[in-house]
């Protein structure tokens, strides 16, 4: 009974404090926006003026220079300058609309000076990004004058109380302010413009609002990828991590090869040889081809282990038989390098193909901190969320792990050609991290 | 007989040893590389030497080019090539000088370790021993130029040549009296216009002519 008076007592209080709390928000909320489209203004109206610096600037120097061979020079520096200007651009546009905007360049196909300057003459950024900054120098300015503009008159109605007698007026002791319909030469009038100034205030917001918004998606639709460079950079992409994942295959088939060679290969060899003197030995000598027999089936043993061990580095067994989750349990376990492991998300329903990059990502990475790290705990990671499989292995030990070595580079193809990235950081003196993220879809 | 080896892997290497033994060879020297087999000839040349193909640092033909080096230091030396598979190239590689006492064995001869040693006698009395395998891979081979002359019996003789075997060796396969191989081997020398020198160097040039060809 206590309990509950208790409560129903404490709910109204609550209530109010929510709608406070709301409130509050909703106004910081509000303010935020406000500061956030006067400083992109203000900020567009430097650098609309850069931009029209930069075009005419390298424009007409290109051009008057053209037909000395010193012009292609300027033309290849001023392709760059448009691309660092636009960086601005993009980064400010980015902010407001609250979204990376990236530029895709064209990559030359070598690094010979003929071959640079047709890469950037021909790549359709640098004409969007020259045909951006004619297009800001003027409509940029224009909205960032006519924003910041609005903002100061009204400002200036809502502070006139404050500064109308400074207004020099040689007739009059004191200062009058011309307002067309009215002339206000006493701070009562004065406050008239306040209140005008409040009215149009939530106008001169707004005002500010379309023009940001406007030139915030201009500058996106423009300086962002079209889906043709879009689908082009998707393309490059397949090709270099199908080109990945053929190679990963390559090395992998080379290595199969290297083991079964050196490995079972030669022990059935041993075992062959073996049982042709056990063979001969039964005529002449019984007791030693006892012996020899015992060898041979050490040999098989040992052949055995080494296929067993070949084919569990293909697709390790655990995996196939148990799935993801006990695999990455049995490998930590196994780690001379004790480590801690946690898993959120279903992380056992990803595609096969995506589980065995998974477990060998982890596998090599844990055998690279136990041998290389010195740390003495590592801790393993996977995620599986937004239809993306993470997987992180960190270790606390002296870093600066070599990020082209063979094992790393071959976890880089096998995670590439699924799509994926595959990044490991190891400042020196650590932590080393090793992080995976394969899609799933 | 006296054998050199040169094989890699300790456990192959340590049982030739005690294949050879058990047939009455003597290991002059087992060595793990192509430098301290070559090292090893400069203490006393051997009757044989056995050499596996691949070996350290490359893992690739080593020890094709170790046989080449050590016949170019001491013509003639007998030298039998131990493989995983049968490589062609190889085989016409070591036999382009002409010379005899050269064998390109797969490694899984050494089951028969009585027929093995035969391999080493033959090639170390100067004769050749080219793997059955190897011999078969060349038959199955393109045929061109003055091989396609030779008739279906006089190419089985050379298969037998090439392995190695005597002209009574051969006749005790194909069932053919011993007078009708040696007929089919001057018929082979004449087709493939081979020079009238000793009997032993017009048979490798037979066989070389033939790997060549394939």
């Amino acid at each position: 009974m206590n309990e509950m008076t208790a409560e129903t007592a404490a709910m109204p209080t609550v209530e109010l404090e929510a709608q406070e709390a709301g409130f509050g928000r909703r106004a910081q909320a509000l303010a935020r926006r406000v500061g956030i489209d006067l400083a992109y203004l203000a900020a567009v109206l430097g650098t609309s003026v850069l931009a029209i610096c930069v075009w005419v600037g390298t424009l007409s120097l290109t051009l008057s220079l053209i037909v000395f061979v010193v012009g292609v020079g300027v033309w290849y520096v001023s392709v760059y300058l448009f691309r660092w200007t636009t960086w601005i651009d993009r980064k400010l546009a980015g902010w407001v609309r609250e979204e990376e905007i990236v530029a895709i360049y064209r990559e030359p196909r070598d690094l010979t000076v003929v071959e640079r300057l047709r890469c950037v003459t021909t790549d359709p950024q640098t004409w969007k990004e020259l045909g951006w900054l004619v297009l800001n120098s003027v409509a940029g300015f224009t909205a960032a004058v006519a924003g910041l503009t609005a903002t100061v008159y009204v400002l200036g109605l809502i502070l006139c109380p404050a500064w109308w007698w400074a207004i020099p007026d040689p007739s009059q002791q004191y200062g009058t302010l011309e307002m067309g319909l009215y002339t206000v030469d006493s701070t009562g009038l004065a406050f008239v413009n306040t209140a005008i100034g409040l009215a149009l205030a939530p106008l001169a917001l707004l005002l500010n609002r379309g023009l940001v918004a406007a030139h915030a998606a201009l500058a996106a639709r423009i300086l962002g990828p079209s889906e043709d460079q879009r689908l082009q950079a998707r393309v490059a992409d397949l090709s270099s991590s199908r080109a990945g994942a053929v190679e990963a295959a390559q090395d992998q088939l080379e290595r199969i090869e290297r083991d079964l060679h050196d490995g079972a290969q030669a022990r059935l060899v041993s075992l062959a040889m073996e049982l042709g003197m056990a063979e001969e030995e039964l005529e002449r000598n019984p007791d030693a081809a006892v012996e020899t027999v015992k060898r041979a089936r050490a040999e098989a043993l040992a052949a055995l282990g080494e296929l067993r061990d070949l084919s569990r580095g293909l697709r390790p067994a655990l995996l196939e038989e148990r799935g993801l989750t006990a695999a990455i349990e049995a490998l930590v376990g196994r780690s001379p390098l004790p480590a801690t492991v946690s898993f959120v998300g279903a992380v056992d329903t990803v595609p096969g193909a995506v589980q065995t990059a998974a477990y060998f990502v982890v596998a090599e990475a844990l055998t690279n901190a136990a041998k290389h790290s010195g740390a003495e705990r590592a801790s393993v990671r996977l995620e599986l969320a937004a239809g993306r499989l993470s997987v992180r292995i960190e270790d606390a030990g002296s870093g600066g792990a070599d990020r082209n070595g063979a094992g790393l580079d071959g976890l880089r193809k096998r995670v590439a050609a699924l799509d994926g990235t595959f990044g490991v950081a190891s400042p020196a003196g650590g932590p080393t991290v090793v992080r995976a993220e394969i899609p799933c879809g | 007989m006296r054998v050199s080896i040169c094989e890699d892997h300790a456990l192959l290497r340590e049982g030739l040893v005690r294949l050879l033994e058990a047939h009455e060879c003597e290991v002059l020297s087992a060595s793990e590389d192509a430098a301290g087999f070559l090292a090893s000839l400069e203490q006393g040349l051997p009757d044989v030497c056995v050499l596996d193909v691949r070996l350290p640092p490359g893992f690739s033909d080593e020890g094709v080019r170790a046989a080449l080096e050590a016949r170019k230091r001491h013509p003639g030396l007998p030298i039998v090539i131990l493989s995983q598979y049968v490589e062609r190239q190889f085989a016409s590689e070591l036999l382009r000088d002409g010379e005899g006492g050269l064998g390109y064995l797969l490694k899984d001869r050494v089951a028969d370790p009585r027929e093995f040693v035969a391999a080493l006698r033959r090639v170390a009395a100067g004769g050749m021993a080219l793997d059955p395998e190897a011999v078969s891979q060349l038959l199955g081979g393109s045929e061109q130029g003055r091989l396609a002359e030779l008739s279906p019996r006089e190419r089985e003789v050379l298969a037998l040549m090439a392995e190695g075997r005597s002209n009574s060796g051969i006749a005790g396969r194909l069932v053919i009296s011993d007078r009708a191989v040696e007929k089919h081997v001057s018929n082979i020398f004449w087709k493939l216009d081979l020079p009238a020198t000793r009997e032993d160097h017009r048979r490798v040039l037979a066989v070389l002519a033939w790997t060549e060809a394939a």
